[in-house]
């Protein structure tokens, strides 16, 4: 890479670097894990950056290097969630500074809970704001499997979270 | 639940993101250590290729030469030859009988096991290679202590000493225990990585402790240089952190 494919890939880096972070963390829940997946994917980038031609799919690259990344370390058995009779004990709401950060712990939490695959649509779906063809895209799935992923991603975290979300939400 | 409002929800989610623990050396460095072990993975194979065509080349042309010579070869030939390649006999239609085969059989049984072969040893090599790498800074290097010293004014008119990390051969380098304001004191080594060195998967500073800073800078020979700084003992706060990646620019200008 030369001097000023250097300069470009730095500037991409700076403007791109927190969002693609956010998306990592969402996908796995922890800063530390969400670091490396996205840095796994800017080294990806890094390294086909001359090959890429059309620099405004770049984006798409790297959310969908962030993504598989995601999925294919939860599938390592040392990240493997493990299942459990028990619930996590539930936060005593009281206690929570308001409505707003209560929901936000609420949401990644359920996250947590609900399966790679499934987790990664809905982050695409409501996080990143792709619509159905542009998250099959990026998963290289049909439509179809992104609209049964997403409507059972929700169950799921319905199910997780019950009518949790609804009532925590801050009045609008 | 309405799609909207669950996009505001995943939106809202995300808490303030905090400082990110990569910069963009960090990503040019592990992006050229990996291309460096794909170049050695290819070159190695296309050896391999290309040894093992040699090998099938010239295994051609002996067999091809022994059957012309006389006739009694292919006695000989079929002696020397391996009588289990004998079922390979019959998918070879010369005339000479026994000599081609077992001959051109030898490179063909020997293909199979050498391409695993080559993929065993290129990623076999990275691996050992990378974890039994003997140390290359046994002394402070004075010339890349005085560089840091001159970035580093706490470093000047102190005694350098030999970097705790462990650096591959080629690698010279320099650490000063440093205290950084009131803080306990801590080690700033500097590593110079010559063009052409590739460190290995696991970097000199993989095993340093939590809030280890590492800065990272090329020169325009092709050289590198590496600026660790590693906190006290009991503290996370790396001595001079936020003046690492400065001191590295300036120290690399000359490499």
């Amino acid at each position: 890479m030369d001097q000023r494919e250097e300069q470009e890939f730095a500037e991409y880096f700076v403007a791109r670097r927190d969002a693609v972070r956010r998306t990592a963390y969402m996908l796995c829940g922890d800063w530390h894990r969400a670091d490396d997946l996205a840095q796994t994917a800017f080294v990806a980038l890094h390294r086909r950056w001359r090959k890429i031609r059309d620099h405004g799919a770049l984006d798409a690259y790297v959310r969908r290097t962030v993504v598989r990344a995601a999925i294919d370390e939860s599938r390592r058995p040392w990240r493997r969630e493990r299942q459990t009779e028990v619930l996590p004990e539930v936060t005593d709401q009281s206690t929570r500074v308001d409505d707003q950060v209560a929901t936000r712990s609420a949401l990644l939490d359920g996250l947590k809970e609900v399966p790679p695959r499934q987790r990664a649509v809905l982050v695409l779906r409501f996080l990143e704001g792709l619509d159905v063809a542009a998250t099959a895209a990026a998963l290289k799935c049909s439509e179809g499997t992104v609209k049964s992923q997403t409507a059972r991603g929700l169950d799921a975290l319905r199910g997780v979270l019950g009518d949790a979300l609804d009532d925590l939400r801050p009045a609008s | 639940m309405d799609e909207k409002k669950i996009a505001e929800m995943f939106r809202e989610a995300v808490p303030d993101t905090p400082p990110a623990s990569f910069t963009h050396d960090d990503v040019r460095l592990v992006s050229n250590r990996q291309r460096l072990r794909r170049n050695r993975l290819v070159a190695g194979t296309a050896l391999g290729v290309v040894l093992v065509a040699g090998g099938v080349t010239s295994g051609l042309l002996l067999s091809n030469e022994t059957p012309s010579s006389d006739g009694v070869a292919a006695a000989q030939s079929g002696t020397t030859g391996n009588t289990a390649a004998a079922p390979y006999d019959a998918g070879v239609p010369g005339q000479e009988g026994r000599e081609p085969a077992p001959r051109a059989a030898a490179p063909d049984k020997s293909f199979p096991s050498q391409s695993p072969e080559q993929g065993g040893t290129a990623t076999g090599e990275a691996g050992p290679g990378a974890g039994s790498t003997p140390t290359g800074c046994p002394k402070a290097d004075g010339e890349l202590a005085a560089a840091l010293a001159s970035e580093l004014p706490s470093a000047a008119g102190k005694q350098a000493t030999p970097t705790p990390l462990r650096c591959p051969a080629g690698v010279r380098g320099a650490s000063f225990s440093l205290r950084d304001g009131n803080q306990p004191p801590g080690v700033v080594s500097i590593l110079y990585i010559p063009k052409g060195i590739a460190l290995p998967s696991t970097p000199p500073w993989a095993n340093s402790p939590s809030g280890t800073s590492v800065k990272t800078a090329y020169g325009p020979k092709g050289g590198e240089i590496v600026l660790v700084s590693q906190p006290p003992e009991g503290s996370t706060k790396a001595p001079f952190a936020d003046r690492l990646a400065d001191a590295a620019k300036h120290i690399a200008a000359k490499y």
